[in-house]
């Protein structure tokens, strides 16, 4: 894994590169979109492996921090939803410039997974394959109260996009099989322990399960 | 734009196996004495519970110094060891590592190790074993319990009236709760005693090195393990801590410092703790090299 920072100066986010470990088959792209918050930290174990097993699987594979989250410049409360949104695109563009490959696809988990939709709804085209892993819900929008934005999150409804996304999406369901049975996308349920919850970072659980079935699903 | 400090992402390591932020001040030429590693919390990557080390690291920066977060190998981004042998020695042989890459590509001959719970497990056992380390922020270290602490939280049990009503409704842990502390006072010597024992070695010998500490504990959710600022003296009475002690309590806190003004509090003593300590006079040598990995 190489890490790396990447975008303006003004604006300088981290990037955590995992090339390709195989060159049995035609060279692949995926940029993996994390959750905000607390949930970034209890899931970026799971994200570190994802990474790895699309490598192994022929992907070159970028994780990255939004700005002012992570690794990434910023100062706490400095990051919205639309500065986030600004930087999955800034992180898709550094992923072709590294790779050279035209055609990407994207994994969001959480909010990464409502944001990589509403990015995706304008480049659908530009787009091999989107993977959605439990996508936030209007339900927690409005759970969130006001210091989580929920305006802006529900401006990220996934309904609305669904029409505008990739012939190739899933949204992955691994908390309840009816979750997101609303959805007008394929939903697919993995029962398996969520990885952005506090709970995470004291068992070290890895949802094998669900890792292995975006790995499966995207080929 | 950062401001009064810059950050660069690094692998270091023998192996280069050891993903890290290194943040220095924007003029780094003049970077203070000591420099500064910061290990994981528990399984946490480098950044930490709440983003705690990222915004601490840059503030210190900012302050002049070299502030090095990284992962130990098997957390975070780093490899596991290909030859790990276990967790703790691992750790210990990363955060040579780390001073190691600190010392070498940069020249620095002091440096201060930091920890929270676990990391500060590692920071202590590390620290007096290389003559490096000036100094170690210990971040709720184990502390053994004390008379005091067992009188402080059978109290506090017995005062809270939902205890006696879950108690009154048979779901009570009050008196489990009381006979699990007998017992434990009644076996401490087969027990507790290795663990006393062993980290009170750890505090001697690093007291014994020069090595100045700063040690901050909570008393929110660890109410069940620690229950008073001077619990870490009276439990190793013998240690000779005086001034190379600076000793905090953060009675209401929980143990990752959850609200922000409590890490803004943190970062306000460690700030004034490293401009007002003399850890070592005239040991920082100018970097020899200004190259990253």
């Amino acid at each position: 894994m190489m890490p790396f920072f990447f975008g303006t100066r003004e604006r300088r986010l981290f990037g955590a590169y995992d090339p390709a470990r195989t060159t049995k088959r035609a060279a692949r792209a995926a940029l993996i979109c994390a959750p905000w918050g607390n949930e970034y930290i209890y899931s970026h174990r799971t994200l570190r492996q994802l990474a790895l097993r699309l490598s192994q699987n022929g992907f070159h594979v970028l994780r990255f921090d939004y700005y002012a989250t992570g690794d990434s410049a910023g100062a706490d409360g400095e990051n919205d939803t639309a500065g986030s949104g600004a930087d999955v695109e800034t992180a898709w563009a550094e992923l072709k410039e590294i790779t050279g490959i035209a055609r990407i696809s994207l994994v969001g988990l959480r909010f990464g997974a409502s944001l990589a939709a509403d990015v995706v709804a304008r480049r659908a085209s530009e787009v091999e394959a989107l993977v959605l892993w439990e996508p936030l819900t209007a339900l927690e929008d409005e759970a969130a109260g006001p210091a989580e934005s929920p305006a802006d999150f529900r401006a990220l409804d996934l309904d609305e996009r669904a029409p505008s996304l990739p012939a190739r999406s899933l949204v992955l369901s691994t908390v309840a099989p009816k979750r997101h049975a609303s959805r007008q996308l394929a939903v697919d349920f993995v029962a398996c322990e969520p990885p952005w919850v506090e709970q995470n970072v004291q068992t070290g659980v890895i949802p094998v399960k669900a890792v292995r079935h975006i790995v499966n699903w995207l080929g | 734009m950062n401001e009064g400090y810059h950050e660069q992402a690094v692998l270091i390591g023998h192996a280069k196996s050891l993903v890290g932020v290194l943040a220095l001040p924007e003029d780094e030429v003049r970077a203070r004495s000591p420099a500064i590693v910061i290990l994981n919390t528990g399984i946490v990557h480098r950044v930490g519970h709440h983003r705690m080390y990222v915004t601490m690291a840059r503030r210190l920066a900012r302050a002049g110094h070299a502030v090095l977060r990284f992962d130990l190998s098997g957390l975070g981004d780093s490899r596991r060891r290909a030859n790990g042998s276990n967790p703790h020695a691992d750790a210990h042989e990363d955060t040579r590592e780390a001073v190691d890459w600190l010392a070498g590509k940069f020249g620095f001959k002091d440096v201060l190790v930091m920890g929270l719970c676990s990391g500060s497990d590692v920071a202590l056992r590390y620290g007096h074993t290389d003559p490096r380390v000036v100094g170690l922020v210990l971040l709720d270290p184990e502390v053994p319990p004390t008379a005091r602490f067992y009188t402080n939280y059978i109290r506090e049990r017995i005062s809270r009236l939902p205890s006696w009503l879950t108690f009154a409704r048979g779901r009570g842990r009050i008196w489990g709760d009381v006979a699990s502390m007998v017992a434990t006072v009644a076996t401490r010597g087969a027990i507790e005693s290795t663990s006393r024992a062993e980290l009170e070695h750890h505090y001697r010998c690093s007291i014994a090195q020069g090595i100045h500490l700063f040690v901050a504990l909570t008393g929110g959710d660890l109410a069940w393990r620690q229950t008073y600022r001077e619990q870490l003296l009276d439990a190793f009475p013998s240690v000779p801590f005086a001034d190379r002690l600076r000793l905090e309590y953060f009675p209401k806190s929980d143990h990752t410092l959850t609200p922000a003004e409590d890490r803004a509090r943190l970062n306000d003593m460690l700030e004034e703790w490293l401009r007002t300590t003399s850890f070592r006079q005239g040991s920082l040598e100018p970097p020899h090299e200004r190259q990253l990995a």
